[in-house]
């Protein structure tokens, strides 16, 4: 989906290649070791490269092929569009990651929620013209938007999603209402 | 590798200790299926079945966990895809 990218130091792709070779659970730890020994200078090239590359994560698993709905299947409201459910279990597990990503990268809550906007918003200029699915850019544009910017404080705990007013939030507290696999059926 | 999940796999130990190790199932079982003047076949297939269930109850926690599993599974796989469309 995503262009190959020129002018980024070796050792940042080194990292960035460990971590995405990572098994899922140790990702975070692998890019927490690789960002401590890194070169001071090159960590924000590495944020930033993170950033986009989880940006485009999320686009690439919202385009993934899914199951046929059920007919009775309820659609997952997030950020003013309807997700499938499987869609909306993809964007909630994604949601879930970044809290520990941030940490892995010595970022709080906010100001990775902050880069990772940018990232979509960087993404999406690369992608443009590219085939993504009408959701995946969707949810891409809202990501860029404001939507991680007030959902900052969820992703640190600090707000429960229920509670919450806030742009995303209530998107992210309906994906979390799955419907069973029996109820699917 | 899956990861040590402690939730997941101390509830997998002890259900499995407590439905094996009590022997619970079986029990169960030869008291509501099996009765004195009942087949060699009958009684062996209760407990086939009852050993089936002991063992099979440790994995309730593994199948519960599998749904989580798969999803981030497809995560992986799209970080995976977009590092490598990138260098």
């Amino acid at each position: 989906m995503g262009a190959k990218k020129s002018g980024v130091p070796a050792p940042v792709i080194a990292v960035v290649k460990a971590w995405a070779r990572a098994p899922h659970d140790d990702g975070c730890a692998v890019l927490k070791t690789g960002r401590m020994a890194l070169e001071p200078l090159l960590v924000p090239v590495l944020i930033d490269e993170v950033a986009e590359i989880t940006a485009e994560q999320l686009l690439i698993a919202l385009d993934m092929p899914q199951a046929p709905a059920a007919p009775d299947e309820k659609p997952v409201p997030f950020l003013g569009l309807e997700l499938s459910q499987q869609q909306g279990q993809r964007t909630v597990a994604w949601l879930e990651e970044q809290a520990a990503l941030g940490e892995a990268l010595g970022l709080h809550a906010e100001a990775w929620s902050k880069k990772l906007g940018a990232g979509f918003e960087r993404t999406l200029a690369v992608l443009q013209g590219r085939a993504l699915g009408d959701t995946a850019r969707a949810v891409g544009q809202g990501m860029a938007g404001d939507a991680l910017a007030n959902a900052a404080a969820g992703f640190g705990g600090a707000v429960d999603p229920r509670l919450s007013d806030k742009a995303g939030l209530r998107g992210l507290l309906a994906a979390r209402n799955f419907q069973s696999p029996k109820k699917r059926r | 590798m899956v990861k040590f999940s402690p939730l997941r796999d101390i509830s997998a130990g002890l259900i499995g200790a407590m439905s094996g190790g009590v022997g619970l199932v079986g029990v169960a079982a030869k008291k509501f299926f099996v009765a004195a003047d009942d087949s060699f076949t009958k009684r062996f297939l209760v407990g086939l079945t009852a050993t089936l269930l002991t063992g099979g109850a440790a994995l309730i926690p593994y199948l519960l966990a599998a749904p989580g599993l798969a999803t981030r599974a497809e995560l992986a796989e799209a970080r995976h895809a977009a590092v490598g469309a990138r260098y």
